[in-house]
């Protein structure tokens, strides 16, 4: 995927409500390639734009993801557990 | 619109400076295009303030990561980057260098034109200095007296009920006299002013 199908899909998965800007996504780009989070691929088919990168995730982003996943999951656990999420009551 | 198409365009680029150069030199392209694909294709500035609003939060966004990058990480590897801390900085700072130095030379380049531009400047700069310091001093500046804001100013006000009419009369050295001797119980001190030249004598009046 590169850079600019990835903006088109965050947005998409958020339905609009947030956008991710050229300048953020370019340089976070950069420091996962750099910390081995993303790596370069090829492009996927013959009549693909050779002039855009297009990336993957490695095996470590993947452990990375899940953990990081699991982190917030765990945080928005104690939120709901605390209340910060309207509509549910606090323990 | 396509004015106004070439103007973001060209903002965009230029904010794009922000960036270090092996980012720059990487992404930047890509990022340009990725804008102006949002920008027409009209999904990133399809909200509330339309497409205005949509690049100037671009471009501040990228000022923003640009000097992130600058400023917290250093240079990429392979680009510059070194573990060594003095030598990162150096890189760093003199990557900021490179990017500032070329619109210099083109300064010195022709001298005649920048000349131009400093005097104009200074002109500009100047007056409205000059300006703002007359309307401080005029308008905006207390005066210089203590309990400047309890400052009055009296005025002598005929007025005549039968026809509803009041009248402002002047003041005379005679008439302020009379007011400082009626009104000598007044707490604060009165003073008077008078744009004309006149002759005081140290004998009573009268």
């Amino acid at each position: 995927m590169h850079g600019y199908a990835l903006m088109q899909s965050f947005r998409e998965m958020t339905e609009g409500s947030d956008v991710l800007l050229p300048g953020a996504l370019y340089a976070t780009l950069a420091r996962m390639v750099e910390t081995g989070l993303l790596e370069e691929a090829p492009p996927p088919g013959t009549g693909e734009d050779r002039r855009r990168r297009y990336y993957r995730v490695t095996p470590r982003g993947k452990r990375v993801g899940a953990l990081e996943s699991a982190r917030l999951g765990r945080l928005l656990d104690l939120a709901h557990r605390r209340g910060f999420v309207p509509g549910e009551a606090g323990s | 619109m396509n004015v106004l198409r070439l103007l973001a365009e060209q903002l965009f680029r230029a904010s794009l400076l922000g960036f270090p150069r092996p980012l720059r030199r990487a992404f930047g392209d890509e990022a340009r295009e990725a804008f102006m694909a949002d920008l027409l294709g009209g999904q990133g500035a399809q909200g509330r303030h339309g497409p205005v609003w949509f690049t100037v939060r671009a471009t501040a966004n990228v000022v923003r990561e640009g000097l992130r990058e600058r400023i917290r990480h250093g240079p990429l590897p392979g680009h510059g980057a070194t573990t060594d801390k003095t030598t990162r900085r150096k890189t760093m700072w003199g990557g900021l260098a490179l990017d500032v130095r070329p619109p210099f030379r083109s300064l010195f380049r022709s001298p005649g034109l920048s000349l131009a531009a400093v005097v104009v400047l200074a002109l500009g700069l100047g007056a409205n200095a000059t300006v703002s310091s007359a309307l401080k001093s005029t308008v905006l500046a207390p005066l210089p007296y203590p309990d400047a804001e309890a400052l009055v100013m009296a005025d002598i006000v005929a007025f005549r009920a039968s026809r509803e009419e009041r009248r402002v009369m002047p003041w005379s050295y005679a008439k302020f006299r009379t007011f400082v001797e009626v009104e000598a119980r007044l707490p604060d001190p009165v003073a008077g002013y008078g744009g004309r030249t006149g002759t005081l004598s140290s004998r009573p009046w009268g």
